[in-house]
């Protein structure tokens, strides 16, 4: 079957509206290409040009592989099987024959529109989703209206209705569903492409790249009172490898025993819940000396999951803030004393004439930190470019600098002097949310600090850039000393009103993480604890979905099937007239649709004269409320009380 | 899914088991006389291709969403679940619940095509949209059903002989609103159509009758002389409708004629000289047209009937409708 042209502009906007939240992300090619295709489109609707002929298609479906090429370099994995998808949409139109060829595109459609979740979960791209998969049904409403006699109004109706009907079995489906855990086959390299967050090395603008993003980096739940905003190290990674510019894990792969040791055994447990948002790595984020984690924690204590994060994450665990971990072998000395060789030749003699003077480690450290306080070192987000010797010329030339400068430069300086030292990066602080009961904590936190050996305390946490920066550390980055013109606008204190919309807007996302997309098989195994059922397997998921899906089924089929009998107020008469002319139907007389009520009235009392009297009233109420001026709830009331007494006798 | 569940209950198989088979197609099929509500029973759903690419194109999104563990994957999935669960009710909505009478026939000429109306009556508030009608494979005529209207519908049938055809089941049909699904109803409403006998074609009408009877009929034709217009009556010949007349006021007026005596013709089974009963038939069917479009008088005969000579639409029906029911 043939399909108009003109029903082709609907199709053409549906495929932009799903590509719409894509095209950001799209390269100039692949753009270029959509462009010129939709142009094309234009003008075959407009009849000024046909359908192309097969060959120019296969030239066309040619061209789409190559920009995929030159953009991606392949044609394979998430982003470029998005384009493609998403360019061959396009082409479909082309090529769009019959009613199957329409269906085809908008299926596609509503493929598509699923590929957005890869980048963002947010309540803004469900609610746009939503509106798109109503658009996407009207289409098909268009496609099975042969006579083409419904207008976009009453089709986005139609959808609407359908769509809000589908709700329920949804929201059964979505709850009772048995969630397997897991890949059910590799994900592709590039779907964490988008993902942000403290990486696996350091190097000069790893960390201050993410100090001007608003991302939220996690969210915290504490079971008591969360810590002082000083005592807030979120350990992410720990850092031993320095090659004289980037600082890295260690290679040697993990020996995953960790030998704890708590100076102070009993005393005040942190318990936290920390929902982590997607950041593609292996590793979690803690406080210092976790004590309890359902995750493997390294020697380092550090808490590693076997899969990358590649969605929203939830996991709970208990610091001990007064503890230290004592946990120190032949192996980690020697790691953890390296340097480069040949580089910083003036920084390893500053550390010797340091350590010399000071005469054991702690007062060496101090000494080190006044170092920084006393010269004029200064903290910014802008540094200068370091030279080859980059730690020299930090610390005699250039002097300015960020966490990862400090920490770096301490790093070496303790490790010149044969003491023991690692570099952490994490994140530093956090703020509550005054509307809600949990802290934010956000990439403009990132942090990086430092870990000496201290042979009487264990590995002790010193921070160098509070040395420069105390603020910083004690009441979070916005303190920082900084000049507010470099802060990001989302730092910058502003009005209550802004700051109350800021946290209620942070609330609302914090609630759909924890419900909509944090809802993973343990979600759901505690919220049917939650209903008094324990340990409830998947087999007896499955057939309370089942028995579900069936009850909702018919209550929806209800729904719809009693949609057309509704009775708006204007059509009280003509629905109640209806039920009498089927109580006369039963009884084996029918109103021909040429009759008018009185005509029929007429025949009525022929064949049933005993019921004259009722029939003649329920004729004349129905002309009244139908085509009299008198539309009284009066009459209506009436109306309905002799059509439910009446019986054809 | 929940709707191949449902769709067993939708989809009733007949039990040959236990009923005779031709008993559950009466039942719900027909032959049924007077206005037929389509219930649960007669109305079959199945989906279309469309509807199993969609169902292909769920299962990729579920796997899609297990694999990559997207919550709204999970929901953007279900969602989609639910409104083919909605738009298979929809469909099945769009037919249950109609009602259905039989519409007039005209009566035909055997070896013309008889075109048969049906009357669909939409109950409900809200319009059935694109119901198309199918009669032996071929589909007729989409209609729509506006909510509390009437709509007809109309389907042909070949007729190849005299007297009564029985139009038999035909099927509504419907995949609005989506295209997914399917909805059909097999219904047979007794209509029936009456086929008047093939006229014979002038060629083949035996000389004698032609030249004798003709010249009559033409020289009746020819004494009549246009008298002006009146109303028209019911029973006037339509061929004497002026036409152009009705075009541009849009009433129906007939052509009077005056001065010329009608003449009398009996068209008469035993005068004909040919053989072969329908052949006959066929013959007196001509002459029965010739005579009412020249505007005689005419009467019929056959064996066992006899019409008075008269002339008009309604004598013209009547002796008609003798022919083709002549013998039955």
């Amino acid at each position: 079957m043939a399909i108009d042209e003109h029903k082709f502009t609907p199709v053409l906007i549906g495929i932009h509206l799903v590509a719409l939240p894509i095209y950001s992300r799209l390269p100039p090619y692949v753009l270029l290409l959509i462009a010129s295709f939709t142009i094309w489109t234009l003008l075959i609707i407009t009849g000024r040009t046909r359908q192309p002929v097969a060959f120019i298609r296969i030239l066309l479906a040619g061209a789409v592989v190559v920009s995929l090429l030159v953009s991606y370099g392949t044609i394979l994995g998430q982003e470029p099987g998005t384009s493609m998808l998403l360019m061959l949409s396009f082409l479909k139109l082309f090529e769009m024959k019959s009613k199957r060829d329409v269906l085809l595109v908008i299926f596609l459609g509503y493929f598509l529109v699923a590929t957005n979740f890869f980048h963002t979960q947010s309540p803004w791209i469900a609610a746009y989703v939503f509106v798109v998969v109503i658009y996407l049904t009207s289409l098909l409403i268009i496609f099975s209206d042969r006579l083409s006699s419904t207008n976009f109004k009453t089709r986005i109706k139609i959808s609407l209705r359908m769509v809000v009907q589908s709700i329920p079995l949804m929201l059964i489906l979505f709850v009772l569903f048995p969630r397997i855990q897991g890949p059910l086959w590799g994900i592709p390299d590039d779907a964490k492409s988008a993902i942000t967050g403290v990486g696996d090395e350091m190097s000069p603008g790893s960390i201050n790249n993410l100090i001007s993003s608003g991302a939220v980096a996690f969210r915290v739940m504490f079971k008591d009172e969360p810590p002082e905003q000083k005592d807030l190290y979120w350990r992410g990674l720990v850092l031993s490898h320095y090659d004289g510019r980037t600082w890295r894990r260690d290679d040697a792969p993990e020996d995953l025993r960790p030998e704890i040791e708590y100076v102070t055994a009993d005393a005040k447990l942190i318990e936290y819940a920390v929902m982590l948002e997607p950041h593609g790595r292996k590793w979690l984020y803690s406080l210092e000396n976790l004590v309890a984690s359902p995750y493997t924690v390294t020697r380092e204590l550090q808490a590693i999951t076997e899969k990358e994060i590649n969605n929203l994450f939830s996991y709970s665990m208990i610091s001990n803030l007064q503890a230290t971990n004592k946990a120190l072998n032949a192996q980690e000395i020697k790691k953890n004393l390296l340097l480069p060789q040949g580089l910083n030749e003036k920084s390893i003699a500053l550390a010797k004439k340091l350590r010399m003077a000071a005469g054991n480690n702690v007062t060496y450290t101090n000494s080190v930190l006044n170092y920084f306080k006393t010269n004029p070192f200064f903290y910014t987000l802008s540094p200068p470019l370091l030279g080859e010797n980059a730690i020299d010329d930090f610390i005699f030339n250039s002097r300015q600098g960020f966490c990862e400068h400090y920490s770096g430069a301490f790093v070496y300086l303790m490790r010149a002097a044969g003491v023991p030292a690692r570099v952490v990066i994490g994140y530093q602080g956090g703020t509550l949310n005054p509307l809600d009961d949990y802290m934010i904590v956000r990439q403009s936190d990132a942090h990086a600090w430092a870990e000496i050996w201290l042979d009487d305390r264990g590995w002790t946490r010193v921070d160098p850039t509070a040395a420069v920066s105390p603020s910083r550390i004690d009441y979070g980055i916005t303190n920082a000393g900084l000049e507010e013109s470099r802060l990001p606008f989302f730092l910058v204190s502003n009005s209550q009103l802004l700051f109350q919309l800021r946290y209620t807007i942070d609330s609302l996302n914090h609630s759909w993480n924890k419900w909509v997309i944090g809802f993973n098989d343990k979600k759901q195994r505690e919220l049917f604890e939650m209903l008094g059922i324990k340990d409830i397997d998947k087999a007896t998921l499955f057939s309370w979905m089942v028995v579900a899906m069936t009850l909702s089924g018919g209550l929806v089929f209800l729904w719809v099937f009693k949609q057309g009998e509704t009775k708006s107020k204007r059509d009280v008469a003509s629905y109640y007239y209806g039920v009498f002319c089927r109580k006369l139907e039963k009884a084996g007389l029918i109103k021909l649709p040429s009759e008018s009520a009185d005509e029929f009235l007429a025949r009525v009392v022929q064949i049933f004269p005993a019921s004259k009297v009722k029939a003649s009233s329920i004729t004349h109420y129905y002309q009244c409320l139908r085509y009299g001026s008198d539309d009284s709830d009066k009459h209506k009331k009436r109306l309905i009380d002799a059509v439910k007494r009446f019986r054809a006798e | 899914m929940s709707y191949i569940f449902s769709l067993k209950s939708f989809f009733r198989l007949p039990d040959f088991t236990r009923k005779p088979v031709f008993k559950f197609i009466a039942k719900r099929i027909g032959p049924f006389k007077g206005t037929v509500i389509l219930d649960r029973n007669r109305v079959y759903i199945l989906p279309t291709k469309a509807g199993l690419i969609f169902l292909l194109l769920l299962l990729l999104l579920l796997l899609g969403s297990v694999n990559y563990n997207k919550s709204l994957g999970y929901v953007l999935t279900f969602i989609l679940v639910g409104l083919g669960n909605v738009i298979m009710f929809a469909t099945w909505k769009n037919l249950a619940g109609l009602r259905l009478r039989a519409g007039g026939c005209m009566p035909v000429f055997s070896g013309e095509k008889a075109l048969f109306a049906v009357q669909l009556e939409n109950p409900d508030a809200q319009t059935r949209y694109s119901i198309a009608v199918m009669y032996q494979g071929k589909e007729f005529e989409v209609v729509d059903v506006p909510a509390g209207a009437v709509s007809l519908a109309h389907f042909q049938a070949d007729t190849t002989r005299r007297g009564i055809l029985d139009a038999g089941r035909f099927r509504l049909n419907t995949e609005f609103p989506a295209g997914l699904f399917v909805a059909w109803t097999w219904i047979d409403l007794s209509m029936q159509c009456l086929v008047y006998p093939k006229p014979a074609p002038r060629t083949e009408m035996p000389v004698s009758i032609s030249s004798e009877e003709g010249d009559q009929a033409m020289q009746g034709a020819g004494m009549e002389e246009y008298a002006g217009l009146r109303k028209y009556q019911s029973g006037d010949s339509w061929r004497r409708i002026a036409w152009k007349v009705v075009a541009r006021t849009d009433e129906l007026v007939t052509r009077e004629y005056s001065g010329g005596r009608p003449q009398l013709q009996w068209i008469d089974w035993q005068t004909l000289p040919i053989s072969g009963n329908e052949a006959r038939l066929s013959a007196m069917t001509r002459l029965l047209i010739d005579a009412e479009a020249a505007g005689q008088v005419y009467g019929l005969r056959l064996p066992g009937v006899e019409i008075e000579p008269a002339n008009g639409r309604t004598h013209y029906a009547r002796c008609l409708k003798a022919l083709a029911l002549y013998g039955d």
